[in-house]
């Protein structure tokens, strides 16, 4: 199962989001995030893509960001949290 | 301090901010855009943001926030700058600046729906449509962003090279930054605070996630991540304090030297790993860190579980970036500044002048008493001029803050009138009073606006008259001796004299037989209500203006003279004074009375002879001064302060420049003395009198009115009394 984030991840984009990732880790136990397309994203869909890691780990589910942008990559980076969302190894691919 | 103290630093640095950003997309616009630049913008709009959120200007919040949004977006490379975008974010900038304006109080809000609904569509754009083609110059991202691009090419080899060197920076700071649950509100961003710490060399050293829920509890208003974020010694604590400046309590912080306990605990710091709080698990087993997993291709459906449940986590340092890290290092900041309470400038300057009078009246009264002390009274008179100069330089500011509105208005000119206008600004740091820079605006501002709509030629005719298309218009400031010179200069059709005159006849300024030398027609357009303007606009021709910019510049004690040439432009200069506390004066004796005339106003001294005078009536008399007739004003008389001791023959005669009527000879009964007087309100101190500027203290003590030049030509022009006489 895959979902595509949205370009702007934002208060306005995450609690559909939120639900939607929640609903797709009720279903199956992986969940692929398409990131290639998201252009902005701060500290809210930061927290997000975090939760849904936190959710899936909770869930013994698996999750995993594909193809994430540099919008993905700047926050995680910035904030420290490269590796708790699977991004350090982008590099090493 | 209190709130509103804080908020009104707040708008000193939204001032300071705003002229940065000014100054840095002019760069851009001259095509001189780099990293630098972009970064200086989006700093002086994220502080603005910031700062309006902690005071509760949600309009402006909300508009810096979309004009952030795209800012950053060019700042990581999203979005190349283009002219159309440069254009927008010009734009954007006008309506910041009237944001900041009305939350000033100084102008309504301003309507900024179309503008935002374009910052808008570009954040949300993908690059491709037409305002993002073409860009200017590549901008060099800044280096703490250019790991990455768009196929997830990222170059990580930094960060792989550091990770697990978490160590403290040695002599650096540790930051605890704990966004409270308000961090979020009204479009702010922790993260953006990171972005400027990483700026400076900074890097996330724990992360701690011990709030963060799960998605069935996950609250989007909420903040879940706190950090501690090594800080390089190179960065001073106060420059950290600067980025949360605006943040109030939506973030706590504490700093403390690496190495070292905090010094001040007012937010919770989370200690070392192990008693790190940890995202709840039943199942993973805690880890200090997080472990790295064996490098996988990303793009794999599924991949082995992360360890999210490790909260506190080492993160990849990284290059420290250039330009920002190196200039907040302590050795190279800028120079320290305190901000003072102007009233209490104004005490000093007061306090000062005082000192300047009793200084020259303790010469006086030991010179009287035959007392010896010349070296020690030399050595007095220097210092007190000494502290004076200084005084008054506290109150002098940089001509920038008025030149700075000036591209904005040519830019709102260029696209009224269709004409296109290359403005030079020169002489920005040239320093006037504060006063002065206060009072000058509005006049400057008019004169630009006549040089654009009256002085430059449209497009096509300048084309035709072998002009460049842009026409110049160049704004420049210099000092000259006690005065500084501003000038106003365009390139454009020059004053076309034949139509001045005309119409000055016509609306009967001057009649049909009078024979004007050049600037004297050049003149006449600052007599009051003069306009030559064809149809009446927005901009100019309201027959209103020039005289008004005239009254400004004399009611400043300062002069306003043209010079203009047929298709070549014409120059507007404005000579002002340095201060309006310190005037050069003459000082007169009449009537008994002790009086001081402005020395800029004095042109020369008559010793009148019996021919040279002719009566036009019992109280009017004119001199021949070289064949001009100058009306004769017996300050006696005109002031009501008794009887001159002299007839005209035997008394002085100065005769005086003024803007309205010319040259006018002052009848005085003897010149006592040349020296510097510090000037005292009458406004302030007692009540306006017609035909009296002002007062001072003389060194011995007595006060001597400082005679209104202006006004005196005006009474000897028109048979009323002045207000002294009555």
């Amino acid at each position: 199962m895959s979902i595509k984030l949205p370009a702007v991840i934002d208060r306005r984009a995450v609690p559909g989001l939120a639900v939607e990732i929640s609903d797709t880790l009720a279903k199956g136990s992986h969940l692929q995030l398409d990131g290639s397309a998201v252009r902005q994203m701060g500290q809210i869909g930061l927290q997000l893509l975090l939760s849904a890691f936190k959710t899936a780990h909770g869930r013994d589910a698996r999750i995993v960001i594909s193809q994430p942008s540099a919008a993905i990559l700047n926050a995680a980076k910035l904030s420290g949290t490269l590796d708790l969302l699977g991004l350090e190894s982008t590099h090493a691919a | 301090m209190q709130h509103d103290e804080i908020q009104q630093i707040f708008l000193l640095e939204c001032d300071e901010g705003l002229d940065l950003a000014e100054r840095a997309l002019l760069a851009c616009k001259d095509g001189n855009e780099d990293a630098e630049a972009i970064n200086s913008i989006f700093r002086a709009v994220h502080s603005i943001k910031g700062g309006a959120g902690a005071f509760g200007f949600t309009l402006l919040q909300s508009f810096t926030h979309k004009f952030e949004t795209v800012l950053q977006q060019v700042r990581d490379g999203d979005k190349p700058l283009t002219p159309a975008l440069l254009a927008t974010l010009i734009r954007a900038f006008d309506v910041l600046t009237d944001h900041v304006s009305a939350i000033k109080g100084q102008v309504d809000a301003p309507s900024d729906g179309a503008i935002s609904t374009e910052l808008e569509a570009i954040a949300e754009s993908d690059g491709s449509d037409a305002v993002q083609a073409a860009p200017l110059d590549p901008v060099t991202p800044n280096v703490a962003e250019e790991a990455t691009d768009e196929e997830g090419d990222i170059d990580f080899d930094d960060l792989l090279a550091g990770l697990g060197a978490a160590e403290p920076v040695v002599g650096g700071h540790v930051l605890h930054l704990r966004p409270t649950m308000r961090a979020l509100d009204n479009g702010s961003d922790p993260l953006l605070l990171i972005r400027e710490l990483n700026s400076l060399g900074a890097t996330v050293r724990t992360v701690d996630l011990s709030g963060l829920p799960d998605l069935d509890n996950f609250e989007p208003e909420g903040a879940y991540i706190s950090w501690e974020i090594d800080v390089p010694a190179s960065v001073s604590r106060a420059t950290i304090e600067e980025i949360f400046d605006f943040v109030g309590e939506a973030c706590g912080i504490s700093i403390h030297v690496a190495g070292e306990e905090p010094r001040f605990t007012d937010v919770p710091v989370r200690s070392a790993a192990p008693t790190m709080p940890m995202v709840e698990t039943a199942a993973a087993p805690v880890a200090a860190k997080a472990p790295t997993p064996a490098p996988a291709p990303v793009s794999a459906a599924i991949e082995a579980p992360k360890a999210v449940e490790a909260i506190s986590v080492s993160a990849a340092p990284e290059a420290p970036a250039t330009g920002p890290a190196t200039q907040s290092s302590g050795n190279a900041g800028p120079v320290p500044t305190i901000r003072v309470d102007l009233d209490r400038l104004d005490r000093l300057v007061d306090t000062v002048g005082e000192l300047v009078i009793t200084q020259s009246m303790l010469a006086q009264r030991l010179s009287g008493a035959g007392v010896a002390a010349e070296d020690e009274l030399s050595q007095l008179e220097y210092l007190t001029r000494e502290l004076q100069d200084c005084a008054m330089a506290l109150r002098a500011q940089p001509i920038r803050s008025v030149f700075s509105r000036v591209p904005r208005i040519v830019r709102e000119l260029e696209a009224e009138t269709g004409k296109r206008v290359m403005l030079t600004v020169e002489g920005e740091a040239t320093e006037l009073d504060k006063t002065v820079i206060e009072r000058i605006g509005e006049p400057l501002t008019h004169l630009i606006r006549n040089a654009i709509d009256h002085g430059l030629e449209r497009v096509e005719d300048r084309i035709a008259a072998g002009k460049a298309a842009e026409g110049s218009v160049r704004l420049s400031a210099e000092q000259r001796g006690g005065h500084i010179l501003i000038n106003v200069a365009d390139d454009g059709r020059g004053i076309d004299r034949a139509r001045v005159l005309q119409k000055a006849i016509d609306r009967k300024i001057v009649t049909g037989d009078a024979r004007l030398t050049d600037e004297e027609i050049d003149n006449l357009i600052f007599a009051p209500g003069f306009s030559t303007a064809e149809q009446v606009s927005n901009i100019s021709g309201r027959g209103v203006g020039l005289d008004v910019v005239k009254q400004a510049i004399q009611g400043l004690g300062g002069r306003v003279s043209i010079s203009s040439e047929p298709g070549k432009g014409t120059t507007f200069s404005l000579s002002l004074p340095l201060t309006l506390a310190i005037a050069d004066g003459m000082i007169v004796s009449c009537g008994g009375e002790t009086l001081i005339l402005p020395l800029n106003n004095v042109v020369e001294s008559l010793q009148a002879k019996p021919d040279d005078l002719k009566r036009l009536s019992p109280t009017q008399h004119v001199i021949n001064v070289r064949g001009s007739f100058l009306p004769v004003v017996p300050l006696t008389s005109s002031l009501g302060i008794g009887k001159t001791g002299a007839g005209y023959d035997k008394s002085v005669l100065i005769v005086v420049e003024t803007e309205s009527f010319g040259q006018i000879a002052i009848q005085v009964d003897a010149i006592q003395d040349q020296r510097q007087v510090v000037i005292k309100s009458l406004e302030t101190n007692f009540r306006p009198i017609t035909g009296i500027g002002g007062a001072t203290i003389l060194g011995d003590g007595r006060i001597a009115l400082i005679v209104d030049v202006e006004a005196l030509a005006a009474a000897a022009h028109s048979p009323r009394e002045l207000d002294l006489a009555a």
